[in-house]
């Protein structure tokens, strides 16, 4: 099935110009001026709608003398957001607001305050991951870390990170067992953690009907959960298994919930959207490392910039014996697998 | 004669075609990216280490967290006025301090391989007697395990402390290894999926 879909692909250009094309085209490309024609029309949809609105349960809640002025506010900020436009056609103002927005009505409904970042890419930065799997003892702390920075739904054990436990001398995922409890490194095993891989040539990307998921520029691949109508295209075009689905609205112990988050990254998301790994885009960008790194006590998760010749992740690239998963699918995961 | 432009185009196309069909994989471009990258983030923003020491290491610069503060009874020099004979012959064989350190670390491994016995005990020695300092005991352990060190080095062992941005702030050997007994040990995973049947077949993709 990959074979076709990857048969009709142009020549992926080069990474470096990508960069430069993404920030000179972003006014013209075809799918922006599709995009921007699609809001319009949602405009104006917003603007009949509301005045035609009157005598229906949203106009109700807003006008009815028993709500509280908060209740109004909530309404009101609720309406607003199924009208927003596409994260990656707001302009910088726009995305302030969006985010500011998404801010208030989160602390109308929880009465907690979030600090949801909207933070550009850094210049001159693609990054990149490496997994040392001779050093992974199978610990899963990685995993731990993960699911508590990314506000990850508990209810249903939702997790990025899968760490498999394969027999010394076969790769075989079919076989292999991501939820071990025994003590490890169990004798003639080793361990083998997957998520995201943030393809340079996401396939995920392509086939989503609504641009709702995109590789920014400095190559992190992110959904807009806004946007997202949760057909789960995306879900089954991946070769590696790297995304989730919401099925129910996640649940997060109040007094569990990181409330450093980012807009594209783990700001609590809704029932019925996708969500996977950003690197930790609300770390990564401020200069942090990804929180599976940073918990991973044994030093085999490698994280960098590709780009950058003095970096520890191009070290490992051009030192040891690297490999990918499924290389030959052309999908060019920034993802690196190498040994000792 | 009319065919000639026919094979002609035909050709370009199929040329064409094939330069279109083969390209250098975009990633290996990237990673031949030669031009140093100014930043505009620094991973001090993060480290709130206020005395950082550069390890001593050619080609890379590498800040370390100073180690001497971090050893709770520093300097060793406090309790051992004495020379060590003097006190062993005092305890008549017995352990009195140190109990509690199991040395686990390669079979002919003793205190003295590392630790200075004579002398000044405020540093560690190199097998061929030059002193080293506690700072940088990656020395020590880089005589044995040079190809570990050189991955190290370059960082493909061990781990940065908090960011990915220069200045490299890493971890030194013993943050990670206890240097008496350097094996990681056996330990049950953090955690484990009881996922009821209900989630597991919704979750279940093929």
């Amino acid at each position: 099935m990959f074979k076709n879909i990857f048969k009709n692909k142009k020549p992926i250009p080069d990474s470096v110009d990508l960069i430069q094309e993404a920030s000179h085209n972003s006014e013209d490309t075809k799918l922006d001026r599709t995009l921007k024609q699609k809001v319009d029309r949602r405009n104006a949809i917003k603007g009949l709608t509301a005045g035609l609105l009157a005598g229906t349960g949203f106009a109700a809640t807003s006008c009815s003398s028993m709500s509280s002025d908060k209740d109004k506010e909530a309404a009101g900020l609720k309406w607003e957001e199924y009208f927003q436009k596409n994260y990656r056609i707001m302009t910088g103002e726009e995305k302030r607001e969006t985010v500011k927005r998404l801010e208030r009505s989160y602390e109308l409904q929880h009465n907690v305050k979030i600090n949801i970042s909207d933070t550009g890419p850094l210049d001159n930065v693609l990054y990149g991951y490496a997994f040392n799997i001779s050093k992974c003892q199978g610990y899963m702390d990685c995993i731990n870390a993960c699911i508590k920075e990314n506000n990850q739904d508990r209810k249903s054990n939702m997790q990025y990170i899968r760490i498999h436990e394969q027999q010394n001398g076969s790769m075989d995922f079919a076989h292999a067992d991501d939820n071990y409890y025994h003590m490890v490194p169990a004798e003639g095993n080793f361990y083998m953690g997957t998520q995201c891989f943030h393809c340079e040539n996401p396939p995920c990307v392509d086939v989503c009907p609504v641009k709702a998921t995109w590789k920014e520029k400095d190559g992190i691949v992110v959904v807009d959960y806004n946007w997202c109508i949760g057909c789960r295209y995306c879900m089954a075009a991946c070769p590696y298994d790297g995304r989730r689905f919401n099925w129910s609205t996640p649940e997060i112990p109040e007094d569990e919930l990181n409330k450093e988050q980012h807009y594209l990254g783990n700001r609590p998301r809704m029932k019925g959207v996708m969500e996977k790994c950003t690197f930790c885009i609300q770390r990564s960008r401020k200069g942090q490392l990804p929180a599976c790194a940073e918990a991973c006590p044994t030093g085999a998760r490698v994280f960098g910039n590709l780009l950058d010749p003095t970096s520890e992740i191009r070290w490992v690239l051009e030192n040891k014996k690297v490999f990918r998963l499924k290389e030959d699918l052309g999908t060019e995961p920034k993802f690196w697998y190498y040994m000792d | 004669m009319k065919i000639i432009p026919y094979i002609l185009s035909l050709t370009a196309l199929f040329i064409i075609g094939c330069k279109g069909g083969h390209h250098e994989s975009n990633i290996s471009k990237v990673t031949k990216h030669n031009t140093p990258i100014q930043y505009m983030i620094s991973s001090q923003d993060f480290i709130i280490e206020d005395s950082l020491v550069k390890a001593k290491v050619a080609d890379h610069d590498i800040y370390l967290r100073d180690r001497k503060n971090q050893i709770t009874s520093f300097e060793c020099a406090k309790c051992h006025s004495d020379p060590l004979e003097n006190i062993a012959s005092k305890q008549g064989g017995k352990k009195n301090s140190h109990w509690n350190i199991k040395l686990n670390h390669a079979e002919i491994m003793a205190c003295s391989s590392c630790h200075e016995t004579q002398g000044n005990l405020n540093q560690l020695k190199a097998i061929n007697g030059t002193p080293i300092d506690f700072d940088h005991s990656y020395q020590l352990c880089s005589q044995c395990h040079s190809s570990q060190f050189e991955d190290w080095k370059g960082g493909a062992h061990g781990k940065r402390l908090s960011s990915w941005t220069p200045p490299r702030v890493s971890y030194t050997c013993v943050e990670c290894h206890n240097p008496h007994s350097p094996k990681f040990e056996q330990r049950m995973p953090s955690r484990y999926l009881v996922s009821d049947e209900e989630d597991q077949t919704l979750n279940e993709e093929h």
